[in-house]
């Protein structure tokens, strides 16, 4: 057995000496992950980071429990599960390209399905940005041009919204331009001006969850 | 690169992340826009993939990374960490050895992870991280490995206390307001030599530009002392609390509390109130501005394990933050 098996080993012994969740535990599980990596079968299909990730969710949750050292290497053990996970979805993948006539496949292999492809947001729904811009402009309320910073009423924040969302004026520009310091205005945009958008987006609905 | 990539953890971006990034950056107004949030909520993603291994548990729908307009209007990219507070995640691209870090994510973050994003290979190194930035960039020669981030999640959740309703809640408050335990503040330095920030606690240099700070303020005491800062706002105006901690003897600590202005040159409003109360709620000592002060500064001692309160007023505004020695 190789030296790094042998130092895998020893991180898998002292990380399951601690608790679930104790941070012994995760720096421990964390080295393991990080020299593991290199060492574990890499296939180019789409899926594989979705079969490698489940690999590390069984990894720490089983590591305690289901691994045998006396039955080979860390790496051995998860190479295992790792290609039981890749031949799941393979045979998933080859059950669903046979039976969707308009399936599309891209470069990566990726199945792409025509119908629930992802959609041209631009189409009838107007961008959310041209919702926002519309919203600051029009300042129903006169609230986004009311609240200045503190003995700057030019800077409001109608004016820091457009310029952020639009232009994406950098702070550093803005400062110049006003003549205030970056920690203000960004102190500002944030207690401010960063409130009122939250508040718009979840009246809009668009809160994703 | 000039980064030392040992300590980089390598982790995969699952499908299921690469549409969400997508679809998020689909809304944005410019290309540019567009890659800058998809690289963001990638970051996210899998820094949030990575503490859900480590069992630490996080909720991405409340973060402002998960709010269109929010995406739209500001460059962050956070992740809650309910109980703990927000951690923002910042994606650099191969080859480089600086991160920018936007300043609307100055404030308000328990720490700044790294994620490097080689969207090709379909996969992520967690660079490291720092508890708190100072500057609109970040050396990657700074970093902290992933390891350390877990120490000092950890440290943070130690560090918060909620006393029962009984001890702090007043009628109308919320019961189990959050204290600050400023002990630990003081045990953490002495054993890293450099303290771990808290949720809402930042340096004073970050708080404050230096040029504001006033003279006096840079006195410096013997002993061992930890100075940390927090903005505050009371309406319109934004003011410092900085806290400056110094063991006095084996069971005696000295604490400043001291009140600035944020902005530049500006005195301290007429009528601005810092008060110190006890866990009676009796007003220890206080100090009131009459618009002619550059800060206010009260002091007192107690003992570890002693609570007490800071209440600063102005109007109708009130700010509390609520302490244990």
């Amino acid at each position: 057995m190789s030296d790094i098996d042998v130092q895998l080993r020893e991180w898998v012994t002292e990380a399951c000496r601690h608790p679930p969740g104790s941070p012994a535990r995760q720096r421990h599980l964390t080295k393991v992950i990080r020299v593991v990596s290199s060492k574990l079968w890499r296939e180019s299909a789409a899926y594989y980071q979705d079969a490698l990730q489940q690999t590390w969710v069984y990894f720490c949750k089983n590591i305690c429990n289901g691994y045998d050292p006396n039955l080979g290497s860390v790496a051995t053990w998860l190479n295992a599960y790792l290609k039981r996970r890749l031949q799941d979805f393979y045979i998933d993948l080859q059950k669903r390209r046979s039976s969707e006539v308009s399936a599309w496949q891209d470069r990566d292999g990726e199945a792409i399905d025509m119908i629930d492809g992802l959609a041209d947001q631009r189409g009838d729904v107007e961008p959310i940005w041209e919702k926002v811009k519309a919203w600051a402009e029009a300042d129903a309320t006169g609230e986004l041009s009311r609240l200045h910073i503190e003995g700057y009423p030019q800077v409001t924040c109608q004016v820091l919204i457009l310029r952020r969302l639009l232009s994406e004026t950098s702070w550093k520009a803005l400062s110049q331009e006003y003549g205030v310091p970056i920690p203000t205005l960004s102190s500002f945009y944030r207690r401010q001006c960063m409130p009122r958008l939250r508040k718009f987006g979840e009246s809009e609905g668009y809160v994703n969850s | 690169m000039t980064h030392d990539t040992y300590d980089a953890l390598t982790l995969p971006i699952t499908q299921g992340a690469r549409r969400t990034a997508l679809e998020f950056s689909q809304h944005q107004p410019t290309p540019t826009k567009a890659d800058r949030v998809r690289l963001n909520t990638l970051a996210v993603l899998v820094t949030h993939d990575y503490l859900q291994l480590m069992d630490i548990p996080t909720d991405l729908a409340s973060g402002d990374s998960w709010n269109p307009v929010m995406q739209a209007c500001s460059d962050v990219a956070d992740l809650e960490l309910p109980g703990l507070g927000r951690l923002e995640c910042r994606p650099v691209l191969p080859t480089v050895d600086r991160c920018p870090v936007p300043a609307e994510t100055w404030e308000d973050r328990v720490g700044y992870v790294v994620v490097q994003v080689d969207e090709l290979a379909h996969e992520a190194q967690i660079l490291g991280f720092v508890p708190a930035v100072t500057d609109e960039e970040l050396q990657l020669s700074e970093l902290r490995s992933p390891e350390a981030l877990l120490d000092h999640l950890y440290e943070l959740r130690q560090a918060q206390t909620v006393l029962p309703n009984a001890m702090l809640a007043r009628p109308g408050e919320t019961a189990g307001q959050v204290l600050t335990n400023l002990s630990n503040w003081l045990n953490t330095a002495l054993q890293q030599g450099q303290a771990a920030i808290e949720s809402g606690w930042q340096t004073v240099e970050q708080v404050l530009n230096a040029g504001e700070l006033s003279p006096a303020y840079a006195f410096r005491r013997g002993g061992t002392t930890v100075r940390r800062a927090k903005r505050l706002a009371l309406g319109e105006v934004v003011v410092a609390l900085v806290v400056d901690l110094r063991q006095a003897a084996e069971a005696q600590m000295e604490i400043r509390l001291q009140l600035h202005p944020i902005a530049a040159d500006a005195r301290l409003p007429n009528g601005l109130q810092l008060s110190v109360l006890d866990s009676s709620d009796a007003v220890v000592i206080d100090a009131t501005a009459t618009g002619a002060e550059d800060f206010l500064e009260l002091q007192i001692d107690g003992a570890p394990g002693e609570p007490f309160r800071v209440e600063v007023r102005f109007n109708s505004s009130l700010e509390t933050q609520a302490f244990v020695i």
